[in-house]
């Protein structure tokens, strides 16, 4: 039962360019460093100050990171934006995490340092993907969709390298350093899991009302604008860097 | 918009659901706030649980460094408002802390110097020996600790050059030998932190052609 919406009622379009503007401002306003990611000094402190093997606190860190991690969990919104059904859900979001999971592992094993700022603008872009695909650009400006089983999975990676980079920057000791990278790892999944149970509450509250397909391709821009806005940011500070 | 279907009532959770499952979001949440965040943040422990789990020292040693970091920050602001001169001077006698036990040394010739230094380290607790070594310098350390293993951090510094932190090299160690070649003219030395739960006493050893050594407070 497919229907067309209509873009833009002239209330969204005020809607979008107050939003446009809150976004801006809050660029300016906010810390970055805790708007795209959760690496505090912290948590670094705290890791440089252990040694062995420590099931509970990395899974603790794990999961921080994810719930914490706005760009990973900004991807996530949009990929379940328009997915109803549980296992539809499930499927998506397990084809995200084993991307996630193989870079995450290999890369902080290989030691795979690419530039965060490039990982990270590559992350934003997977947001502007993701609400480009929901409101239909790709059919309408290239005649297809790109298969967005294959799309989830491939930004499932470099998410991974994303978090990778990240905990290379930890500095881990290379004491039980496998082991604390598996906890890491479980904690990030479990963090996952926490933030799409409320997500995914949200959403279903938003999705009775009549005012969810009406704004739905309104907050698919925001959100675009968001990913927009995480790019413009890494590659700015791929630059002055 | 092609890609989206309406969603059938079915597919949608009903109200009384939805009201359901928030209310039990929101409980978990709180359950999780006290009893794994708190403690691993703060160190704020009510139930204990953080203590069972092992969180609570997390949220300690975050809290301590957090207040180190401040204390540094705050330390730097007042020298830079007193205009502070340099901290480590280069200095014809050796300067020695009041915790040194000063071993009568044969030097091998007039430029080397040779001590034996000890540190007390209640848990949680770091501090900082540093000698003055000129640029190329170098000076052969040994330091052990009487029970466990200590944090250390081989770093130098300079305020002349404005050089915060130069790390040669950290770890966790029982003991630990080697030699330190001054990358710069400046201070150099050990930071050791105890992580472990009783007070431990760290002795160190030095040979080199330093101009002075200082056990910084």
């Amino acid at each position: 039962m497919k229907k067309f919406i209509q873009p833009f009622a002239d209330h969204e379009r005020l809607f979008v360019y107050v939003s446009f503007a809150i976004v801006l401002l809050a660029a300016f306003g906010i810390s970055f460093d805790a708007f795209a990611h959760g690496v505090t000094e912290g948590d670094k402190g705290y890791i440089q100050e252990t040694t062995g093997i420590l099931p509970i606190p990395f899974t603790y860190l794990g999961a921080k990171h994810m719930m914490t991690g706005y760009d990973h969990l900004l991807f996530l919104f949009g990929v379940i934006f328009f997915l109803y059904r549980l296992k539809a859900v499930t499927i998506y979001v397990t084809l995200f995490a084993v991307g996630h999971v193989i870079t995450l592992l290999s890369g902080v094993l290989l030691e795979i340092s690419i530039s965060a700022y490039i990982i990270d603008a590559i992350i934003g872009f997977s947001v502007v993907y993701k609400a480009l695909d929901n409101v239909g650009a790709f059919q309408r400006w290239f005649g297809f969709e790109p298969n967005t089983k294959v799309a989830t999975f491939i930004f499932g990676l470099f998410h991974g390298f994303g978090l990778a980079t990240k905990i290379l920057d930890y500095e881990l000791p290379a004491d039980g350093l496998l082991q604390n990278l598996i906890f890491f790892n479980i904690g990030v999944e479990i963090g996952q899991i926490l933030a799409l149970v409320g997500i995914l509450i949200a959403i279903s509250y938003w999705r009775k009302s009549t005012s969810f397909l009406h704004h739905a391709y309104a907050a698919n821009v925001v959100m675009m604008m968001l990913g927009f806005l995480l790019m413009g940011y890494q590659i700015t500070g791929y630059i002055v860097a | 918009m092609k890609n989206i279907n309406i969603p059938d009532d079915q597919d949608v959770p009903s109200t009384r659901k939805l009201i359901k499952s928030t209310f039990m979001a929101v409980a978990a949440a709180g359950v999780v706030l006290v009893t794994i965040v708190m403690p691993a943040e703060y160190g704020i422990d009510p139930t204990g649980f953080g203590e069972t789990i092992g969180l609570k020292k997390m949220g300690e040693i975050k809290v301590s460094l957090a207040e180190e970091a401040a204390a540094d920050r705050l330390q730097a602001a007042t020298d830079k408002a007193k205009d502070a001169p340099v901290v480590a001077k280069p200095q014809a006698a050796p300067v020695v802390a009041e915790t040194v036990v000063p071993k009568p040394i044969l030097v091998s010739s007039p430029a080397i110097l040779n001590h034996q230094m000890q540190v007390t380290l209640a848990p949680n607790e770091g501090t900082e020996i540093k000698v003055a070594l000129s640029k190329g310098k170098k000076v052969q350390y040994k330091w052990w600790t009487d029970q466990g293993k200590a944090n250390y951090d081989v770093h130098g510094d300079s305020e002349e050059l404005k050089i915060k932190y130069h790390n040669y090299s950290k770890g966790s160690e029982q003991t630990k030998e080697g030699e330190l070649e001054a990358a710069f003219d400046g201070s150099h030395g050990w930071f050791w932190r105890n992580r472990t739960f009783q007070t431990i006493t760290v002795t160190l050893q030095t040979t080199g052609e330093y101009t002075g050594i200082k056990h910084v407070k």
